[in-house]
This record gives C-alpha cells, sequence and structure tokens, in this order.
C-alpha cells in the first residue's frame, strides 16, 4: 500500500469539510475522486499534499505518518499535485516552468547539502535535459519560449501534468484536470494519464468528467459532505444507490460501463 | 532569463561583454578627479542595486531595510579598524556581523507576507541605527566615527578606490549570474511568482528566503565597508542613509527587479539622474526620485529593461506607447 | 513608574490612536499601507499653523478647519492618483504611497522651509494637579478632543449608510460593486477621512511643541505598529494600541533613556510580529 487515509478530517472553524475519510491506495492504482461540488474533494487533495494541516486522523505514505509534513516535505518523497485553479508560474516560460518543478522534487538531499549546493549550476544542467525530454511528452516543444500565461488553456493544464512529472513523483495527485478542455484534448490528456499510471506511478484523480473517471480508473471514491460514501470498482460505484442519490450522475455511469480493458486492481 | 544575447555564439558573448569591462578599466587613466569619483559612485550604486536584487527583485521579498545592513558594514568595517584590523578583513567581519544578524532576524520576519515584511525591514533598520548611535564608547555615537586615512596622494585614493569598487562590481555581477542559473535562482523566482506553489513543487521556501536574505546582507556590509573607507568618516545619518536605501530600491524598480541587467541598467540611469539633480536642484531631490517612483510604478512597474527583454515583437516608439498604455491600465480601478 | 509618566503617556497615546485610526481604515478598506499618513499629518500641522497665525483664532478652532481642508486633498490625492495603481500588490502601492510621502514632504520643505515654527497656544503653560502629577492644560485638551474624533468615527462607520457601504466594499469589492457601491468615490471618501484624521492629529501635534516638514517622518509606520499591536480590522484595537504605544514609548524613555526614545515603536513593532502578529485584538492571521 502507498497510501492509507486514517479517519482524516479536517474542519475549518465550524465547518467541517472532510469528516472522518478512510481508504487505502495500491501502487500503481488510478483512483478517481468524485463526488457533487463541494463535497470536500480539493480539500482532501490538499490534505495529502499538505497545503492544509489536518485537524485529526492521519494520513501514511510508504507505511509512515506524514501528516506533520510540510508542502515541500511531501513534495521530497515523491508526492506531486496540479491544482484546481491552474497555477503554472504565470510569468515563466513553459520552460522555465517545468525546469523548476525538475530541479525540485523528489530528492533526498538534507538540509546542509542543499544550503552548500543550492548555488551550484550543475543541478540545472540535468534538470535541463529532463525538461526538454518533458516537454516533448507532453507535446509543448514548440512553445517552451512561451509564457504559460500566454499558453492555451489545454496548454497550461498539460504545463501543470509536465510539472507534477518532472518532480519525478511516486504519487500524482490531479485536481479536475481536463476541466474545459474539449473532446479531443480530454481524449489526449486521458492517454498521457494512461501511460503515466502504466509507468509505475500511483494517480489519485479529482474529476467532474464522468467518461474520463469511469473511463479510466481502477477505482472510485465517492465524496458527498465531507464523507466517504462509496469505494469501489467504477461500474459498482455508478450503480451505487448512495451515489446516485447524492449525485445524479449514474447515467453517464451507466453508459461507459466497461471501456477499453482497464482491469481492477486487487490488494 | 531570455535574451537575444543567449542567441550569440560563445566567442562573441565574450566579445561583448569584453569591450564594457575594457572601457571600464582604462576609465581612470584617461580621466582624473571627479569623473573618477563620479564613476565610482555609480559603480557602487550598481553593485547595490544587484544585491538588493537578489531578494527583493528575483523573490519578491523587497527589503526597505538596506540602509540598516549598510550602516552595519560601514561602522562595523570602521570600528574594526580603528582596532587597528586590515581594511578588507575588517569589511570581510563587518559582513558577518550584518549576516548573522540576517540570520537572526530573518528568519522570523521572512514568514510574514510581503507588505509587512517590507515595514519589518523597515523597523529593523531603524532600530539598528538607533543602537549604533547609543554605542557612544565604540561607536563615537551622534558624533561619528573617523576611519584611518588611505596613505596615498588623492589621485591614487581616487584610483584605488575605484579599481577595489569594480572589482567587487564584478564578483557581484558574477555571484548574480550563478544565482540566476541555479536551483537558488529558480527557487527565488518560483518563490515571487506563488509561494504555495512553490511549497508544492518541493522547494523549503523558508531556506531559500533565508540564504538570500544572508547572502545579501552579507554582500551589503561588504560594500558598504569600502563605501566607509573612502568616505573616512561616518555619523549614523551618512551610514545609515534611508535616502540611499530609496534611491537603490529605485534604481532597481527603474531598470527592471527580477532581470540580470535591470539593476545595471537602472544604476547607471537613476545615478547619473540623481547627480544632474544634485548639482542643480539641490532641494527639490527628495521631491523628483519621489515623483520617479511613482511615476514607475504607474507605467513600469517591471522596469525599462522589461521593454526589450520580454516582447514578441520588436521595441518601437508605438509599442512603446502600447506597454505604457498596458501597464497604465494594469492596476488601476 | 511616576504617575507624570503613565498620564504623559496615555495623553500622547490618545493622538496615537487617532493617527492609527485613520490608517487603519485606508489599510482595512483598500489594502493600502498607506505611508504618505505621516506627511497628511504634517500638513494638517501647518494648516493650523499658518490659519491661527493669519487670522489669530484659536488653534483649537482651526481643527474643523484642517480636518476639512485634508479631506479634500486625501479625496483628490486618492481619486486622481492613487486610483490609478490601486490594484497592485501591496508592495507596489506601499512603494508608491513612500513616493508620494517624499513628494509631500519636499513640497513643505520649498513652501514652508526646514525651519521649526510654534503654533501660538492661549494658556500654554498652564497645568492642571492630579495627584502629584502636573498635567498640562493643552494636552489634556488635545487627548479630549482625539477621543472624540476616534469615537465619531466609530459611530460614522457603524451607523451611517455611508459607513455600511465601506464596510461592504472591505469585505467584498465584487458584491459591493454589484450592489451599486460607486468603488471610486467610496475609496476617495475614505481616504479623504483617513486624511482628515491624520490631519487632526496633526492639528493636535502642533499644539503641543514646534514643527517642521519633517513632523511625520515617524509616523506611519508608528500607526502600522499601533494597528498590528491593537489587531488589525478592529477598532477598538486600534484604541487601545494607541493608548498602549503612547504608554510604552514614555514610560520605556524614562527607561531605556531618551536616544533610544524613537526606536520603541520600531522595536515593539518587530516584536509583535514575530511574536503574536494577530495583535491583541485582531481576528484575521497573517
Amino acid at each position: 500500500m502507498i497510501m492509507q487515509v486514517v479517519n482524516a478530517t479536517k474542519s475549518f472553524g465550524g465547518l467541517t469539510a472532510v469528516d472522518n475519510v478512510s481508504f487505502n491506495v495500491e501502487k500503481g492504482e488510478l483512483l478517481g475522486v468524485i463526488g457533487p461540488n463541494g463535497s470536500g474533494k480539493t480539500t482532501l487533495i490538499n490534505l495529502i499534499s499538505g497545503t492544509h494541516p489536518i485537524t485529526s486522523g492521519d494520513i501514511l505514505y510508504n507505511g509512515s505518518s506524514i501528516k506533520k509534513y510540510a508542502p515541500y516535505q511531501r513534495a521530497r518523497l515523491g508526492i506531486a499535485r496540479t491544482f484546481q485553479v491552474v497555477k503554472p508560474l504565470q510569468d515563466l516560460t513553459a520552460e522555465d516552468n517545468i525546469m523548476t518543478a525538475a530541479l525540485f522534487g523528489r530528492s533526498k538531499s538534507n538540509l546542509a547539502q542543499e544550503v552548500f549546493s543550492c548555488m551550484s549550476t550543475k543541478p540545472a544542467k540535468i534538470a535541463y535535459v529532463q525538461t526538454e525530454n518533458i516537454l516533448e511528452r507532453i507535446g509543448l516543444q514548440d512553445q517552451k519560449n512561451r509564457f504559460a500565461r500566454n499558453l492555451t488553456l489545454s496548454g497550461q493544464k498539460r504545463l501543470a501534468v509536465g510539472q507534477a512529472l518532472a518532480m519525478n513523483p511516486q504519487l500524482l495527485l490531479l485536481d479536475e484536470v481536463v476541466a474545459g478542455l474539449n473532446l479531443s484534448e480530454v481524449e489526449d490528456m486521458m492517454g498521457l494519464i494512461t501511460t503515466i499510471n502504466n509507468e509505475g506511478v500511483t494517480v489519485i484523480m479529482i474529476e467532474h468528467i464522468m467518461k474520463v473517471v469511469m473511463g479510466i480508473s481502477h477505482r472510485v471514491i465517492v465524496l458527498d459532505r465531507g464523507a466517504l460514501i462509496a469505494n469501489d470498482l467504477p461500474e459498482l460505484v455508478a450503480h451505487d444507490p448512495h451515489v446516485i442519490a447524492a449525485y445524479l450522475g449514474s447515467r453517464f455511469g451507466n453508459k461507459n460501463k466497461g471501456g477499453e480493458g482497464h482491469e481492477h486492481f486487487r490488494s | 532569463m531570455i535574451s537575444k544575447y543567449r542567441g550569440l555564439k560563445p566567442v562573441f558573448r565574450y566579445i561583448l561583454l569584453a569591450l564594457p569591462i575594457a572601457f571600464l578599466i582604462l576609465y581612470p587613466t584617461v580621466l582624473h578627479g571627479y569623473p573618477v569619483r563620479l564613476a565610482t559612485t555609480i559603480i557602487m550604486y550598481v553593485t547595490f542595486s544587484q544585491i538588493w536584487n537578489i531578494l527583493g527583485g528575483f523573490a519578491g521579498y523587497l527589503s526597505l531595510g538596506l540602509m540598516g545592513f549598510i550602516g552595519v558594514g560601514a561602522y562595523g568595517t570602521g570600528v574594526l579598524m580603528n582596532m587597528g584590523i586590515n581594511v578588507y578583513i575588517s569589511m570581510f567581519l563587518a559582513g558577518c556581523l550584518a549576516a548573522v544578524i540576517a540570520a537572526v532576524i530573518g528568519l522570523p520576519i521572512l514568514r510574514l507576507k510581503s507588505g509587512y515584511f517590507m515595514v519589518a525591514t523597515f523597523a529593523v533598520a531603524f532600530v539598528l541605527r538607533e543602537i549604533a548611535s547609543n554605542m557612544n564608547t565604540i561607536t563615537g555615537g551622534g558624533s561619528g566615527l573617523a576611519l584611518p586615512l588611505i596613505d596615498m596622494p588623492i589621485e591614487g585614493i581616487n584610483r584605488y578606490i575605484y579599481y577595489a569598487m569594480l572589482l567587487m562590481a564584478i564578483v557581484v555581477t558574477f555571484i548574480c549570474i550563478r544565482i540566476s542559473k541555479s536551483s537558488l535562482g529558480y527557487g527565488l523566482r518560483a518563490i515571487k511568482e506563488n509561494e504555495d506553489a512553490a511549497n508544492v513543487l518541493g522547494i523549503n521556501t523558508t531556506v531559500y528566503k533565508s540564504v538570500a536574505f544572508i547572502i545579501s546582507s552579507f554582500l551589503v556590509a561588504t560594500i558598504a565597508g569600502m563605501y566607509a573607507y573612502w568616505l573616512t568618516f561616518i555619523d549614523p545619518l551618512s551610514a545609515f542613509d534611508s535616502n540611499m536605501s530609496i534611491l537603490i530600491i529605485t534604481m532597481t524598480m527603474v531598470g527592471g527587479a527580477g532581470t540580470l541587467i535591470g539593476p545595471i541598467v537602472g544604476g547607471i540611469l537613476i545615478s547619473l539622474v540623481s547627480e544632474v539633480i544634485w548639482s542643480n536642484f539641490l532641494e527639490l531631490h527628495k521631491g523628483i526620485l519621489g515623483i520617479v517612483l511613482i511615476a514607475t510604478v504607474i507605467f513600469l512597474p517591471n522596469g525599462i529593461v522589461d521593454l526589450f527583454l520580454y516582447r514578441e515583437e520588436k521595441l518601437t516608439w508605438k509599442t512603446l506607447g502600447k506597454v505604457i498604455r498596458e501597464n497604465y491600465e494594469k492596476y488601476r480601478l | 513608574m511616576s504617575l507624570q509618566a503613565v498620564i504623559s503617556g496615555l495623553l500622547l497615546g490618545g493622538i496615537y490612536a487617532l493617527v492609527a485610526s485613520g490608517f487603519s481604515l485606508i489599510s482595512g478598506v483598500m489594502k493600502v499601507l498607506n505611508f504618505s499618513h505621516g506627511a497628511l499629518m504634517m500638513l494638517g500641522a501647518y494648516s493650523t499653523y499658518w490659519i491661527t497665525v493669519t487670522f489669530g483664532i484659536d488653534p483649537l478652532l482651526t481643527i474643523p478647519i484642517s480636518m476639512a481642508i485634508l479631506f479634500v486633498i486625501g479625496f483628490l490625492l486618492q481619486k486622481y492618483v492613487l486610483n490609478l495603481i490601486i490594484k497592485a500588490p501591496i508592495y507596489m502601492t506601499l512603494i508608491f504611497t513612500y513616493g508620494v510621502d517624499m513628494i509631500l514632504v519636499n513640497a513643505a520643505i520649498v513652501m514652508w522651509t526646514g525651519n521649526m515654527r510654534t503654533v501660538p497656544v492661549p494658556n500654554a503653560g498652564a497645568n492642571i494637579l492630579f495627584f502629584d502629577a502636573a498635567v498640562p492644560v493643552t494636552r489634556l485638551i488635545t487627548f479630549g478632543i482625539a477621543l472624540l474624533v476616534t469615537v465619531f468615527l466609530y459611530i460614522v462607520m457603524g451607523r451611517t449608510h455611508f459607513g455600511k457601504a465601506i464596510t461592504a466594499a472591505r469585505m467584498d469589492l465584487d458584491a459591493a460593486m454589484l450592489v451599486g457601491v460607486n468603488i471610486s468615490n467610496t475609496y476617495a471618501i475614505t481616504f479623504g477621512i483617513g486624511a482628515a484624521l491624520a490631519g487632526a492629529a496633526g492639528s493636535l501635534l502642533s499644539m503641543l511643541g514646534p514643527i517642521s516638514p519633517n513632523l511625520g517622518a515617524l509616523y506611519s509606520t508608528r500607526a502600522f505598529a499601533i494597528c498590528i499591536l491593537g489587531g488589525t480590522g478592529s477598532m477598538i484595537g486600534v484604541l487601545v494600541g494607541g493608548l498602549l504605544m503612547g504608554l510604552l514609548e514614555t514610560i520605556g524613555a524614562s527607561y531605556i533613556g531618551a536616544g533610544f526614545k524613537d526606536a520603541i515603536p520600531f522595536a515593539l513593532l518587530i516584536l509583535i510580529l514575530i511574536i503574536r502578529p494577530r495583535g491583541i485584538f485582531g481576528k484575521e492571521f497573517f
């Protein structure tokens, strides 16, 4: 198991955004996270990435608790994420965006090593090679000198995924990474994500577009008003009466039952 | 980091770089007296601007506390020299003192958001000034501190200080270039863009900001030490000069904060403007600087260099007008 | 710690609270750290000076006039100058207002020279005896007026239609705009009020000692320190913070020595920002 979320709860003052959520994630799995608006999906991801501190409960990564770790520490351990509101670094070029991610991300150096090596240019040279590779993969090679804010929405979303990739992650958290894209762009993104997953990267993916979630997820969890109401194979979740009650999307689930030969994961 | 410069073959790059350096090296052999002193001042201000740019331009944490570290460097060097220590060692030690202060005070105040950070640095500088002017026995308090004189004829002194400042300027320039191409530079730029995103990308923002703060404080104090050596006499108001602080910030902003060339361009330009005003309209100095500052924020917040560096179209009067109009609209209600 | 020092401190603190109220209003509503606040105070002081000296009336009577003058100046300044950069990030606006401050102070030096001037105050030396402390009458009066104006502001903000509009704009700009609040004018009026308060404080200060164009030099930072000390977003906090600052400065000066007196607000600011950025009554957190 790469991740265990145990009784995770997050309250903001009087509002409980995530309510006693528990689930496991297997290595190499592609886990879909769905639920109505405001059900706490992004907050859950924030708890995992460290953007919000957890109120109670625990998060275990590769067996040890990370709930007290700062976001950058979790990044060092191999957890990467994209944001719902697109957040590549707007005034930098696409290339610089990926370079930045490539320079940081998963690493094992401690504080002293880092301080002494921060002014060396060697890491940058290594990162440059990696950057070019990733730009090719996400199809932004010819736009690498364009500023992030001048990219199309699809470009920006791909850039965000590219950044996360550059961090050499074990666990990739995607937050509505296909929102706003047209059909063919969605197909491309699905392909990219599936490829990444097939290379061994565990993926947790928040998505509203049912076709995507049900199509490529191995397993799906459903949140409603902060609580976990389902945790099962996509087809089964689509027929779960609780899910139907909370979130009238089961029609799509029915139509896209199956999809191409994905296997669900057993522990 | 984009510029057409990158596209040139390395051979041409070195030639392009060598020309100004050769000019600078030969300058004092051709001219004497006031022009040399003026050039020294300009070089010093350019250096200060570049150093401030590390934390202010790259990381977006504008420190209003420059005058504090300049004062620490000046007084530190002065006090140590009066104890018989060699000037360069004194400068170095004064720099170390500044670095220690920056480390201690930096960690807590770097946590603050940009606006509050600025005021906090301003407060720190002020407190440092008060401390220095009250340590009468060590620093001479309000009556000032005299430094040992350089044993050379005037022209010799002019040249000596000129070359010393030039050397330091070149060293600092190399440091800035190095930072810009290293993890530190990328990290700081990410912090400026979006600190939360930088964190998520794996950047330990607190450490990186602190390193930048400590390095820039060290460098500022060291240069200030040379400055004090040049002046041969300092007192709290001239060593902790808030005018210098704001002048340096203006230079960097006018030139282009966050770029490598910006502080150089801004430093030269504003130094010359300042010199003209000082000679002819002394009593309007502060006001004109204020006008330059607010005009920069309204029309050219990213500085002059921004006009050349990041545009995909060539620079003409029309595009200049367009950029200025864009900037004008950007921040207004 | 004598009674004298305590009373002195409190009386001074009243004026500090007044300065800080104006600063807090501007920073709260428009998210602008107004570093020209000190210069606005100075202009208020000079208004009082010139009116008193030219027309020979009691300086206390000039306060409403100086407030009106500063309101107009503030309104125009905001509407035609500050509005140009109002959407910029805080550090930009701070530098901007710093520049404005430099221009105003320079203008004052050019117009009125840097020499100290004194406002003629009737009953300048009179004291009231309070236990064993001699309380200067002028200080008592200025304290009273400062308190009055601050409380008046509090009422205006809470009860009037306009006060509510300002509060709405502060909470959610877009929503306020949708509801029909004219943001540009609202901001201008707010800044005008803040400036008027600064002007009043300046006028009061002019009755307590000689004035010069550099009068306001430290007050912007001091006002900021008071707002932080008392807690951002809290009007009571500003009042308490002001009084506290006055006390701490006066009492602190007697312990550390007059040389450090000016440094006290700055040192305090750093300490608070490090230990408890929320301040005493503050609700928000950085």
